[in-house]
């Protein structure tokens, strides 16, 4: 017994929710960085938890709940559903599988490579050196790494800013929280999943900026090590990829914020009222949704 | 070409020998087998195959291989950190690691020399 309409629906919900997330998206940025990127990650996984909820709920039923309320029965799970909602969960889990597949293959080598080199690297007060001129420092599921060529380059000073951004990394787990978006953005249209994905990415990076701000008392600080760090990017003498685009986005995002003054964090009465907005929005959808999708199914015959 | 991914085992032996320079399967054996609670067979092969992937030069002393790192640690570091930002460029951004700085992509110069007038405005502002 599978579940094609928890597929379907999780499909619907994500289209639905990358158009609702263009029109919050302004709004959303201003949000404080550690804010958003919580809010971001309930985004991205809201589809994939509500579609797997749904199925959940219909495979927990003693009694088919949808049949039982004599509402819906395309949506029940327990009966098989028809040959054109099978058909269509097939094609779409052929669309998505392959990159879903290639995804996490290419995940698997790139940790296993990280692997590589911090089972190579000697630890050095908590952080694992890395022998290498390229002026490296990164964050991993546990531990951070630095490059010796940045030890080299990079002013005393400002060290302490960048160990303190890569421990905020660590701590607030962001590659696993990045992975995690990644995975359940699959069911996402492809341009509204790279700009839900970008400004998670940037959520996470002013979060850890934030951190190393307070931790070493001086957010100019913080953006000076960033600058120096992506001078010394820019040099020939660094990872020389095969080609590096001059976009820079996140980084002078990242400037420009720690330059401006912090953000007020506000208060929870206010990320409450948000909250509830956000609730009386989605009930206000419901019923529009409800006969949406109710037209939807008689129309693709799934009744 | 990409560097061959290495199991922990032959990570271990690697590390072993970087910091050792050198040594023969009993050396090896001795200095992380035993602890590990793995065969001087299970060492010898591990060390067998890291000199067929090309990680070590061996030279027959006596009855025995001598092994040797073919490449330093730093060189190892560096292909694979190389490796590692290949990676990124096909698709992985911050997936698996989060960088200081974003490593696929560069701020042109107008960029750092604007933001360079920022920080200096702001320092001269604190003052």
């Amino acid at each position: 017994m599978t579940a094609p309409n928890a597929v379907l629906m999780a499909a619907a919900l994500a289209v639905g929710l990358g158009w609702l997330y263009a029109g919050l998206r302004p709004r959303v940025l201003r949000l404080a960085p550690a804010r958003r990127a919580r809010l971001l990650l309930l985004l991205a996984a809201l589809p994939a938890g509500l579609g797997a909820l749904h199925a959940a709920v219909c495979l927990a039923s003693v009694a088919c709940f949808f049949h039982r309320h004599g509402a819906l029965p395309a949506l029940c799970e327990l009966h098989p559903a028809s040959a054109a909602s099978w058909i269509l969960t097939g094609l779409l889990l052929v669309a998505l599988g392959g990159p879903l597949v290639r995804t996490l293959r290419r995940e698997g080598t790139s940790r296993r490579r990280l692997r590589q080199l911090s089972g190579s690297a000697r630890l050095v007060e908590g952080a694992r050196l890395v022998e290498s001129d390229a002026p490296f420092a990164a964050a991993t599921d546990r531990e951070i790494l630095l490059s010796s060529g940045l030890l080299r380059h990079i002013s005393p000073t400002l060290m302490p800013a960048v160990v303190a951004h890569e421990r905020a990394h660590v701590r607030r787990r962001d590659p696993t929280r990045m992975r995690w978006a990644m995975r359940l953005t699959t069911l996402w249209l492809p341009r509204a999943r790279r700009v839900l994905l970008a400004d998670l990415e940037l959520a996470c990076e002013q979060a850890c900026d934030e951190h190393a701000a307070e931790v070493v008392g001086d957010r100019v600080l913080v953006a000076q090590a960033l600058m120096a760090v992506e001078r010394l990017l820019g040099h020939p003498v660094a990872l020389q990829p095969a080609a590096q685009p001059f976009h820079g986005g996140c980084f002078v995002a990242r400037v420009e914020a720690l330059l401006d003054p912090p953000r007020p964090a506000g208060s929870l009465w206010v990320e409450g009222g948000q909250a509830l907005s956000v609730l009386a929005l989605a009930l206000a959808l419901t019923d529009p949704l409800h006969h949406l999708t109710e037209a939807l199914v008689a129309a693709l015959g799934l009744v | 070409m990409r560097m061959p991914l290495l199991g922990e085992l032959e990570l271990a032996v690697m590390d072993w020998l970087w910091t050792q320079g050198q040594g023969d399967v009993k050396a090896v054996h001795d200095g992380i087998g035993v602890a590990r609670g793995i065969t001087s067979n299970t060492v010898q092969s591990t060390l067998k195959r890291l000199h067929e992937k090309g990680f070590l030069l061996r030279e027959k002393v006596s009855h025995a291989f001598e092994y040797a790192p073919a490449l330093s640690r730093a060189a190892f570091h560096q292909q694979v950190l190389g490796d590692v930002v290949e990676g990124l460029l096909e698709g992985q951004p911050e997936a698996v690691l989060a960088a200081f700085v974003d490593l696929t992509a560069r701020a042109g110069p107008e960029h750092l020399a604007r933001l360079e007038q920022m920080v200096a405005a702001r320092r001269g502002d604190q003052r």
